[in-house]
């Protein structure tokens, strides 16, 4: 495994909730799911989709988990573009909203919530495969491509 | 008139998904690309050529999507579930519907909600259609602009059609 900058470790830190809008927020994409105009929607999903803030991450910081992630991509997209609220069938409000997850090795690590009715949903099954998709198909037209595959930059900081 | 297999390996068209024709003993142009043909190989008829190059499309499609099983859990270095063989063969009935028809995929490969996505694209638009693991399928028609239109698929040979049609409305319109 790459070594893991002293930055991104948690060092006892405590959770850090506040997220600006501006804030980005890094996913690292598998080379096959990647593409120079952007991502498709099979790269993102929902509930509690993994991801790096860039308040204490930089992008290339999403490849270091594993040296077979190397040639990996990472996109990112702002807190405030997260497709948010979307109303399905009418009546059910849907909210989504970043978390921070921090891990040992990880400050970072944040994930991205799904909320039906202000009611938290853990389960992929407990999301409409249709709502699941307009709020994918949305979200990814807001990517921005960080690293390309086979293009991780060197620079640890 | 029979279809006729014609070996034209050896050529590397510029067209290969439209490299489909009758040609005659000789040499012929199919589309702008030229293949020499003998009077052997049709028996002085006319036939219709199935060229080597777009079967070789369609094998590297299927390949591509058979591949997909050997995935293992978390392939994606998060938590995805590799694609189920129900979903690859829903994909591969789909693929074939697509590629008899002339509608090449633009892009096949696994999703991170567990299962296939197979994408058409035309300029700006997309149809991407997803082949769950147990078994849904859902089609989604986007310019990346506008709001996408989803909607839920059944399997089968009519509903594939029903579908390509949609798609080909879409894409073209």
């Amino acid at each position: 495994m790459a070594e893991i900058p002293e930055e991104l470790k948690r060092n006892s830190r405590p959770k850090d909730e506040i997220f600006a809008p501006d804030e980005y927020l890094f996913r690292r994409v598998e080379p096959d799911l990647w593409r120079e105009s952007g991502v498709d929607i099979d790269a993102v999903m929902l509930p509690n989709m993994s991801v790096y803030r860039q308040k204490y991450s930089l992008p290339e910081w999403a490849l270091l988990e594993s040296d077979q992630l190397a040639d990996w991509a990472v996109v990112g997209f702002k807190v405030r573009d997260l497709p948010s609220p979307l109303m399905h069938l009418g009546v059910q409000l849907h909210t989504f909203e970043p978390r921070h997850i921090p891990l040992d090795e990880n400050y970072a690590h944040s994930e991205v919530w799904a909320f039906r009715d202000g009611v938290h949903i853990h389960a992929k099954r407990d999301i409409d495969r249709i709502l699941h998709a307009r709020w994918r198909e949305r979200l990814v037209t807001q990517l921005r491509t960080f690293v390309r595959p086979k293009e991780r930059p060197t620079s640890r900081s | 008139m029979e279809p006729f297999m014609v070996s034209l390996t050896a050529i590397k068209p510029q067209r290969p998904s439209v490299l489909v024709g009758r040609v005659t003993a000789g040499s012929e142009s199919v589309l702008g690309a030229r293949y020499n043909t003998t009077a052997a190989q049709h028996s002085g008829l006319g036939c219709l050529v199935v060229v080597q190059a777009m079967n070789n499309q369609a094998n590297a499609w299927q390949q591509k999507l058979e591949k997909l099983i050997k995935l293992e859990q978390g392939w994606d270095s998060y938590d995805a579930d590799p694609p189920s063989s129900l979903a690859v063969n829903n994909a591969r009935g789909f693929l074939s519907h697509l590629i008899s028809h002339r509608q090449e995929p633009t892009r096949l490969a696994p999703s991170v909600v567990g299962g296939v996505g197979i994408t058409r694209r035309q300029g700006d638009r997309k149809v991407y259609v997803e082949f769950y693991n147990d078994g849904g399928i859902l089609a989604l028609f986007s310019d990346g602009v506008s709001e996408p239109d989803v909607k839920l698929v059944t399997v089968g040979y009519q509903q594939f059609n029903g579908l390509l049609a949609e798609m080909r409305a879409y894409l073209d319109g």
